[in-house]
């Protein structure tokens, strides 16, 4: 069991590094100190270490600092901070204070990150872009209040699709394009080394192939900003080959807050503000309709109908954020950090609310200058209330001819407070994350650490329909009023042991080695439990028990991962690295004639600034890279077992069914990258530049196979039902990622800083097995064509129509795919677009006035994806409520034909819309108030910022927003009744004490 | 930067590295050992989880039971959902729901593709080829298996594999009466006549068994069944020597409870419950001489069905989600027999039903007009029991309402009798081009 080999791995690595832990007795003393910039004004948040030790802390807001337990002989004080270079002084004995002071370098060689080894690299020896977002500074804005936002815009290669704008909604994230097939492209998640729960799509909806518009929680979401640090995102493969089989898609690296020592500081925050949907009367669409007694056109806008009645369909939600954050230290050499945090966040639609409350407390001991141990606890929970579901509030299709009715011209005659008060959807969680580092170095040439934990989270997930009285239930059919429930939980645990050594040392003269090994446990286990039930008996009761028709279903996934690595980094007199490394993993999804799998990387990089022929001067740091890695991606679990699943049999008896065929063949797919490009500071560091090229294959990519009936394993319920997991094709991701920043005015009292941030992503699928021409996937059927992208549209194309005298269209032929025409019943698909944007970037603009006034503005924009426009292809073909449904001869007949063939899904060809857009995405403005106007109010330190967030949107997108799409689909992009994303306000106070 | 400093640092310590070195070392290879070795037993085994269990640990002697049981559920599901689909096909039912899916059976214009017949199961409803060859798998599977165990290892052994082929035997007999063609184990695609021969190869094996352990049940199951695939392969008299043998008022049953969806009677479920299909036009008033046939149990409940189009006509056959299903009966035999031997034996057999329902003797001499009156009594002691579309294939009966008459909702009936071969059958079956 995954506890007992914590415990086993614990003992020896105990008793391995008691054999170093003796430590001298001897004289101590306190060093306190300023942390200042070139300027001498004070930085915040700078990491503080005694060399040769794990003695540190961070500096406050004022960059003091103070470290206990401090060797009363001459020690070496470093001082890091992102955006500085890391600079060291001496204190002699006897010294009980210190200033250091930093110089400012965007591009900072030196900064640790994290790649998987003990003890981090240096940003000169990684060969990979390293996107790493101080979310501290993002977060004090007030402008982002979940991970996706943190990182929507700051990390070139990293595409957030927004979630819809019901509150407590999640995002999706991919990393370098879509990279698998049949699984998801979402990357993994870690905070503070521990691997979390981070499934997108989880929520109230019972519909398992589509219209699952209540699926709209992101379990990633339950991570408070507030009390993260920094985040470092790991691209690909090239740079995830420590993370192994289940990292091909990218890693995201979670830093939480430590305590500071130094006086006990206290943060207050509080959040204020409000969420409305921006101008939606006139986003709204407009439905027409002829009246066949007058043979008039009649028209409705439903928001602008509802709105002017007095019953808006969205109304303005207060958003409100209290949190606490206590930092100190005792005694010798301990520190802690405490938060909680309430956030209730209203939504757009009436009583739409969700909820967040979290208390984190993290303990940092010192007790010996070699050994450090970090523990991390983080609880909470929280949840989202929608009456009348997660979707709009009304249909965005109307009656026009209705719109005095009881109805009021709604689309399924049904006005939204009725279905407020007869539908609630519920979801709620519990969460705990713990995880205990323990960091020893006990001498210069050798780290070792240890992480372990355990994330579990519960939630829960409920679809009321009331049982109706008869006032209310003359809106719906006898069997909708007679109400229904459906629930499901799910109790999701994450296990995570880590162990890694480096080992440094000097070969000879400028010739350095690291040596890393390490190895690594996770497992991961989803208990699913779904009840449903329908028709209760009185309008009170709402027990799923009291129903007449109950269903229910339980299932347990779990998969285990056991790996380890070796990695040996040359470095050439600190200017050129060399890195190889080699992982191997095993894990239980596996099948069992493969043994386990293997991942190499070898990455170089080359400081040619530092060399002794360099003169460029306008080029101050230049870094070369190159990397190329391997990395995988698991099958789900159990899909290599054959398997019977347990049934009843109608007399009672147990039974089983054949469930799964398995295939005892199956293999991780791989994923494989090479990634080149360069870092460059110039004009005395004022500009800087990131290059990347990248170019991933994903090999043996896993694709599900219908299983032929007659094997007997076709009728499996479930996930994997009739499906066969089969190893085969391979996709490419190309693309670039390249950053400019500059600091275009830098003079006492006002600095200006501009960053453009782009990267694009030329995706394809390069082969299918044998005989297979493609893959068709999610319900519109999108195609993993062999030459064309991932999840392409592929659909019939109407090429050239013509209306008769009554508005028929007439003569419809559609495109051959060879360049000519064919009558449309016999045409074949033909590629539409992408589902994926192959340019998105962001364009980012700071402003620093007195040093009190920041300002900023976030503009991003993402181009070449489409999106199916589900509500506009509902609207004109089924309900026949489009201006071109009643005024055809106005409009192109092919559009015309498009509509009048209409029906299923294959004329679509209009309605799956360019989602091009251009966002003004953020605006803030921070002010730290004079020190005074602190200390009238008891407290140190003062700010107070202003946030926008969703302020503007360019784009030809005729829907209602081009992120609408239902997030719970992996290769689906579809706006279908999803709620827009809201524009936001917050103000935002802080006062530190 | 590092400072010179650093380097001399980092000397420094390389100088005190090794015996220290080689011990951590050392010390990290076990635990790395450790981890590998440990992941080579349970930490990355593969385990099953509640609801899905390894095959290797299910099929051992000790579950033989538990198999056959789960091939039995599993065609009392397929049976109730063929019952449902194939009553479409053959007019019994007619579809009356807004949501298109059951169009294709009533309309009979079958997409190998994407259509219910191919792709659905028990548990989503409607599905006809893939849970017939479920239960089929799981039951000649299973038979194979009680085949290479013993006795000892298995208690009621000869019981389980007369059960297990028994059921084989009604899947095959309802996948040749059905389908166009069907595939076995990844075989080739064959044709309704060579799907009886294995249907009768079945019941034979289910006949030796159940005779063995004297099991008169099992024996006439197995009687009925042979009879039932031998008339199909027009193997007359061979059919009626079984059914002659099958004891008078035999009944064997599906039975269904209304505890879960794939329990279901999905008959009463679609029909009553939902009101999403209605009896077919040609099944609602079915009389004899003037007499209301109450073999064919119907109501016209005077209001409209799910459609908001069609007039309510439920069958009250089966009154109940638990309502059990006849698999085979007597009755069965006796009309069996009766086709096979025309004359007066058949008219005593028809008039045996009637008498049993209450309806006027029947008497003929000519076999034609007792041929037309056995496909009546047919119609009627076998509605909604799985016969009528293998009796509209087998002696070419008219489809009703015919082929071109227009759909209610769009386009015109079609002339599909059979279910063509489900393209995910074709496409996945390396034995089929």
């Amino acid at each position: 069991m995954p506890f007992e080999t914590y415990v086993r791995l614990l003992v020896i690595c105990t008793v391995t590094g008691s054999t170093a832990l003796g430590a001298q007795a001897e004289q101590h003393r306190t060093l306190t100190g300023d942390v200042t910039d070139e300027r001498g004004t004070p930085v915040a948040g700078a990491q503080v270490t005694i060399a040769g030790t794990l003695l540190g802390t961070q500096t406050d807001v004022i960059g003091r600092f103070r470290i206990t337990g401090v060797a009363d002989s001459t020690v070496t004080v470093r001082a890091m901070r992102i955006g500085f270079r890391p600079t060291s002084v001496t204190a002699e004995r006897g010294v009980a204070s210190v200033t250091i002071k930093l110089q400012s370098v965007p591009l900072n060689l030196d900064q640790v990150v994290v790649t998987g080894t003990a003890g981090g690299t240096q940003r000169r020896a990684v060969g990979n872009a390293i996107a790493s977002i101080e979310a501290s500074k993002v977060v004090e804005t007030g402008v982002v209040s979940d991970v996706a936002q943190l990182l929507n815009g700051r990390a070139p290669g990293v595409v957030v699709h927004s979630g819809s704008g019901a509150a407590g909604s999640g995002s999706s994230i991919k990393i370098r394009g879509r990279g698998s097939i049949a699984l998801s492209s979402d990357p993994i998640v870690y905070v503070d080394g521990i691997r979390i729960e981070s499934t997108v799509g989880v929520g109230t909806s019972n519909d398992a192939n589509r219209g699952a518009r209540g699926d709209i929680v992101g379990r990633m979401s339950d991570i408070n900003p507030d009390d993260i640090e920094n985040v470092e995102v790991i691209k690909g493969p090239a740079a995830a080959t420590l993370y192994g089989t289940e990292a091909s898609n990218g890693v995201i690296l979670i830093t939480t807050k430590r305590g500071r020592s130094g006086a006990t500081a206290l943060d207050v925050t509080t959040r204020q503000g409000v969420a409305w949907e921006r101008d939606i009367e006139n986003r709204w669409p407009t439905s027409y309709a002829k009246d066949p007694k007058t043979g008039l056109i009649v028209t409705q806008n439903l928001a602008q109908t509802e709105a002017a009645r007095g019953t808006p369909l969205f109304n303005t939600g207060r958003v409100q954020g209290y949190a606490l954050g206590l930092s100190g230290a005792s005694g010798a050499a301990y520190r802690y950090y405490l938060s909680a945090d309430h956030d209730r966040d209203e939504g757009a639609k009436v009583g739409n609310f969700a909820n967040r409350n979290s208390a984190r407390a993290s303990l940092t001991l010192t007790p010996q200058p070699s050994l450090q141990i970090t523990g991390n606890v983080l609880l909470s929970n929280g949840g989202t209330v929608a009456p009348g579901g997660n979707e709009l509030p009304a249909y965005p299709t109307s009656r026009p001819l209705e719109q005095d009715s009881i109805g009021r011209g709604t689309r399924e005659r049904i006005p939204p407070e009725i279905t407020r008060a007869t539908w609630d959807a519920y979801t709620d969680y519990d969460r705990y994350t713990g995880g205990l580092t323990l960091n020893h170095s006990p001498t210069d040439w050798f780290t070792q650490r240890i992480t372990m934990g355990r994330d579990v989270t519960h939630d829960n997930s409920e679809n009321i329909f009331y049982r109706l009285a008869p006032d209310l239930a003359r809106f719906y059919s006898a069997t909708a009023a007679g109400g229904s429930k459906f629930v499901r939980a799910r109790d999701v645990t994450f296990n995570t042991f880590d162990y890694g050594a480096t080992f440094k040392h000097g070969l000879r003269d400028g010739l350095a080695s690291e040596t890393s090994v390490g190895g690594q446990f996770y497992s991961k286990q989803y208990v699913i439990a779904t009840r449903y039930g329908q028709t209760f008996p009185v309008p009170s009761v709402t027990a799923i028990d009291a129903t007449t028709n109950q269903s229910t279903t339980d299932d347990v996934i779990e998969n285990r991962t056991a790996g380890a690595y070796v990695q040996e980094q040359l470095g050439l007199r600190d200017r050129a690295f060399l890195t190889a490394a080699v992982r191997m993993d095993k894990n239980s999804a596996f099948g069992r004639s493969f043994h386990a799998v293997v991942y190499p990387k070898f990455s170089a990089t080359w400081v040619i600034s530092e060399e002794p022929f360099w003169h460029l001067g306008a080029v101050n740091a230049l870094k070369l890279r190159a990397a190329w890695g391997a990395s995988g991606r698991q099958p789900d679990a159990y899909a290599a077992l054959r398997a019977y699943s347990p049934i009843l049999s109608p007399n009672g008896t147990p039974a089983v069914t054949p469930q799964f065929i398995g295939n005892q063949n199956l293999k991780p797919e791989r994923g494989e990258e090479m990634e080149l490009g360069f870092d460059a500071s110039m004009l005395a560091n004022r500009m800087n530049f990131e290059f990347t090229y990248y170019d991933k294959r994903t090999r043996d990519a896993l694709i599900q196979r219908d299983v032929a009936p007659s094997s007997g394993y076709s009728s499996g319920s479930g996930i994997l039902g009739g499906l066969q997991w089969v190893n085969g094709g391979s996709l490419q991701n190309r693309g670039i990622e390249a950053m400019v920043n500059g600091k275009l005015i830098e003079r006492p009292g006002l600095e200006w800083n501009s960053t453009f941030s782009m990267s694009t992503n030329s995706n394809k699928v390069i082969s299918l097995p044998p005989g297979v021409d493609f893959i068709a996937v999610d319900y519109l059927q999108n195609r993993f064509q062999p030459g064309y992208p991932a999840a392409a549209y592929f659909r019939k194309h109407i090429v050239s129509a013509q209306l008769d005298p009554n508005g028929r269209a007439i003569n419809v032929m559609c495109d051959d795919g060879k360049g000519g025409s064919v009558t449309c019943d016999k045409a074949s698909p033909v590629f539409r677009g992408r589902a994926d944007p192959n340019v998105e970037g962001a364009f980012t603009n700071s402003v620093r006035v007195f040093g009190r006034l920041s300002l900023q503005a976030v503009v991003d924009f993402k181009q070449g994806n489409r999106l199916w426009n589900v509500n506009r292809w509902a609207r004109c073909v089924f309900d026949l409520a489009c201006e071109e449904n009643v005024s055809p001869q106005k409009f192109d007949p092919r559009l015309i034909a498009e509509y009048q063939l209409g029906g299923g899904v294959d004329y679509i060809w209009n309605t799956i819309e360019d989602a091009s857009y251009v966002k003004l995405r953020e605006v803030s403005a921070t002010y730290t108030l004079p020190d005074r106007f602190a200390r009238r109010l008891g407290a140190h330190g003062a700010q107070i910022s202003i946030a926008g967030r969703n302020l503007h949107t360019w784009t030809k997108y005729t829907g209602l927003d081009p992120e609408g799409a239902v997030l719970s689909h992996h290769n689906l992009q579809e706006e279908d009744n999803t709620v827009p994303p809201l524009t936001q306000l917050i103000t935002t106070f802080k006062l530190t004490f | 930067m590092h400072s010179s400093e650093d380097h001399i640092k980092r000397r420094r310590g390389a100088n005190t590295t090794p015996h220290v070195a080689r011990e951590y070392l050392g010390n990290v290879a076990l635990m790395i050992l450790l981890v590998e070795a440990t992941a080579c037993g349970s930490l990355v085994g593969v385990e099953s989880s509640p609801s899905r269990v390894d095959a290797t640990a299910v099929e051992t002697p000790a579950n033989a039971a538990l198999l056959v049981s789960g091939a039995a559920a599993n065609f009392t599901c397929a049976f109730a959902d063929y019952i449902t689909g194939a009553g479409l096909v053959s007019g019994e039912l007619q579809w009356a729901s807004t949501s298109p899916w059951g169009r294709e059976y009533d309309q009979r214009v079958f997409n190998p593709a994407s259509g219910f017949y191919a792709t659905q199961t028990c548990d989503t409803g409607l599905g006809i080829y893939k849970p017939l060859s479920t239960a089929r798998w799981q039951a000649d599977h299973t038979l194979e298996l009680l085949k290479g165990w013993t006795d000892q290892q298995v208690q009621n052994r000869q019981a389980l594999i007369a059960t297990a082929a028994a059921y084989s035997g009604y899947a095959h007999v309802l996948l040749g009466e059905g389908m166009c063609s069907a595939a076995f184990d990844l075989g080739p695609e064959l044709k309704p006549d060579a799907i009886f021969v294995r249907a009768e190869d079945r019941f034979t094996q289910a006949l030796t068994a159940a005779q063995a352990a004297s099991l008169p049940n099992m024996t006439n199951l197995a009687l009925v069944g042979r009879a039932r695939a031998r008339l199909d392969l027009g193997k007359k008299a061979e059919a009626a020597a079984d059914a002659q043998l099958v004891t008078d008022g035999f009944v064997f049953n599906a039975t269904y409870s209304a505890a879960r969806f794939r329990t279901n009677n999905f008959i009463f479920a679609n029909v009553n419950r939902d009101e999403g299909v209605v009896v077919g036009a040609s099944f609602r008033a079915m009389a004899y001489s003037g007499t209301s046939d109450p073999r064919v149990g119907v109501r016209n409940v005077g209001r409209l069905a799910a459609d908001h189009v069609t007039p309510l006509w439920v069958q009250t056959k089966y009154a109940s989600l638990d309502a059990a299903v006849p698999i085979a009966t007597y009755r069965e035999a006796l009309l069996i027999s009766a086709e096979a031997q025309l004359g007066q034996p058949a008219v005593d057999a028809i008039n045996k039903l009637h008498a049993r329902a209450g309806l006027a003797p029947f008497s003929s001499t000519d076999n034609a007009q007792i041929m037309q009156q056995i496909i009546y009594e047919r119609r009627a002691e076998f509605f909604l029991e799985s016969q009528a579309l293998g009796d509209i294939r087998r002696l070419s009966l008219p489809l009703t309402p015919a082929a071109g008459v227009p759909y209610p909702s769009g386009g015109t009936y079609g002339s599909q009798s059979c279910f063509p071969l489900p393209d995910n059958e074709r496409l996945n079956n390396p034995n089929i081009s």
